[in-house]
């Protein structure tokens, strides 16, 4: 089942992302196992579970690509253009599949892992508890979703 | 005049709002080298164009502009700042107007994660805009944004290609330059309830003076001093930036065979000599005329724009934009 969902989010991101980027995205299965632990602990529809991974396989490797940005890396260029394109088509990505509400609730803790990069801390930060933190408070009663406005 | 006068426009209101999205950030500590580097970066000046652009925008609007439009107007500039200071570690520039490039002063990997934070920032504070007829605001950030990469893409691919074709420089110029131009007039409209419509005629006038932008500094890159640029004359040949009165000049079967032997290892003297080459062609004459073609464009959208009395302010920019080499 894990090894489908990953084959049609790689599928739906290579198809989404513009040619002209020419970004290749690699991450194993081991690499997506948190959001999978996360996604079979909620009800979620199929293609819901297809975009959400999507998201969280677009923020691990923008955030991978920009912490090799070493000076006189040889592929510096391409490493800071994979992650500016891939920050700006996670959001393209969320509008299109109405996940405004999840870009929200990631907005603080994404903004607080950018500052504590700029000052040297590069404590591993995984967007798989972001996730599951706002699958959890979407599904108390009282939550605000776009899909329902 | 200055332009923002000529629109009357408070730019010192826009310039608090930009260092307010910072200073106002209460997971920033005041004194931290991020909020000093963009405090600074963002208080070193500039024309402030996106901002004026969203804010003259704003008044083919159904109702007033307010606070959502000034946020917008100050996330544009953000925006295109972050884009800068990844712009200077790709361009290995020391100087960004005048002073030390920010990752001189921070090292390369900080200084792509302050980038990160602006744009992360801007996210943060547009996000507060919940619900479909709101999605618009999110513009700046993604669609804008993703073509500028796409236009940088390109850039990166094209260095040095002297098979470089018209359409794919003026494809690389509109991703690069134009659409965020565009996009703020746009989301500027938007912002104020305009109607669709005009909305769309707004993001097709900020595209063509977006072109005719792009269009006049390669242009500037051969007329002007290094003082005037602030980098060294020449700098798009010698980084193998193929522009248009390049590819004019291309046209030329004398001195297509001469620019084509330039390259990464070209010394200066080579150089020097295919940009006098240049100099001398119609090549900076014919690219000037399609500069004017997008101008032309711009001034027939203006027509169709004057039962608005802000018709006015768009023939204000058109009037900036075409005087900017002069």
């Amino acid at each position: 089942m894990n090894r489908k969902l990953m084959e049609d989010s790689f599928r739906l991101l290579q198809a989404e992302m513009s040619p002209i980027a020419g970004i290749q995205l690699h991450l194993s299965p081991a690499e997506c196992e948190q959001l999978f632990s996360v996604l079979e602990r909620h009800d979620l529809e199929y293609d819901r579970k297809v975009h959400l991974l999507g998201i969280y396989i677009i923020l691990t490797v923008a955030a991978e690509r920009h912490m090799e940005c070493a000076p006189h890396h040889p592929d510096l260029t391409r490493n800071i253009l994979d992650g500016d394109y891939l920050y700006s088509f996670y959001l393209q990505l969320a509008v299109k599949y109405r996940e405004l509400d999840l870009v929200a609730y990631l907005a603080p803790s994404i903004k607080k892992m950018q500052i504590a990069r700029s000052n040297g801390d590069f404590a591993d930060q995984n967007p798989a508890a972001g996730i599951e933190e706002f699958l959890i408070q979407e599904q108390r009663p009282q939550s605000r979703t776009s899909k329902a406005i | 005049m200055k332009l923002h006068e000529a629109l009357n426009i408070d730019l010192d209101e826009i310039n608090h709002e930009i260092q307010n999205i910072v200073a106002r950030d209460k997971d920033v500590p005041k004194k931290s080298q991020l909020a000093k580097s963009i405090l600074e970066l963002t208080g070193s000046g500039g024309k402030r164009l996106r901002p004026l652009m969203v804010i003259v925008g704003s008044r083919f609007g159904r109702k007033p502009s307010g606070r959502r439009t000034l946020q917008l107007s100050a996330a544009a500039e953000f925006i295109h700042a972050a884009s800068l200071i990844h712009d200077d570690i790709i361009d290995n520039a020391e100087l960004r107007r005048g002073t030390p490039a920010l990752h001189t002063k921070t090292g390369v990997l900080s200084a792509v994660h302050i980038g990160n934070y602006m744009s992360a920032r801007v996210i943060e504070l547009l996000s507060k805009y919940t619900g479909d007829k709101n999605r618009y605001v999110h513009d700046l950030s993604s669609v804008a944004t993703a073509q500028l990469c796409l236009g940088e893409y390109q850039q990166m691919e094209h260095a040095y290609d002297y098979n470089l074709t018209f359409d794919e420089y003026l494809e690389k110029s509109r991703n690069k330059t134009a659409m965020l131009m565009a996009t703020c007039l746009r989301v500027g409209a938007l912002s104020t309830e305009s109607p669709e419509d005009v909305a769309g005629l707004l993001y097709n006038f900020g595209e063509a003076l977006g072109m005719s932008f792009q269009i006049q500094d390669d242009l500037l890159d051969f007329t002007q001093s290094a003082d005037v640029l602030g980098k060294p004359a020449g700098s798009d040949l010698r980084n193998g930036q193929v522009t248009l009165p390049v590819l004019f000049a291309l046209q030329d079967p004398e001195l297509a065979p001469i620019i084509r032997t330039i390259g990464p290892a070209s010394s200066e003297e080579e150089v020097a000599h295919v940009l006098a080459l240049i100099n001398r062609s119609d090549a900076l004459a014919r690219t000037e005329e399609v500069s004017q073609d997008y101008l032309d464009q711009a001034a027939a959208i203006i027509q169709r724009l004057s039962s608005y009395p802000a018709h006015a302010d768009l023939e204000t920019l058109l009037q900036y934009f075409a005087g900017r080499d002069r």
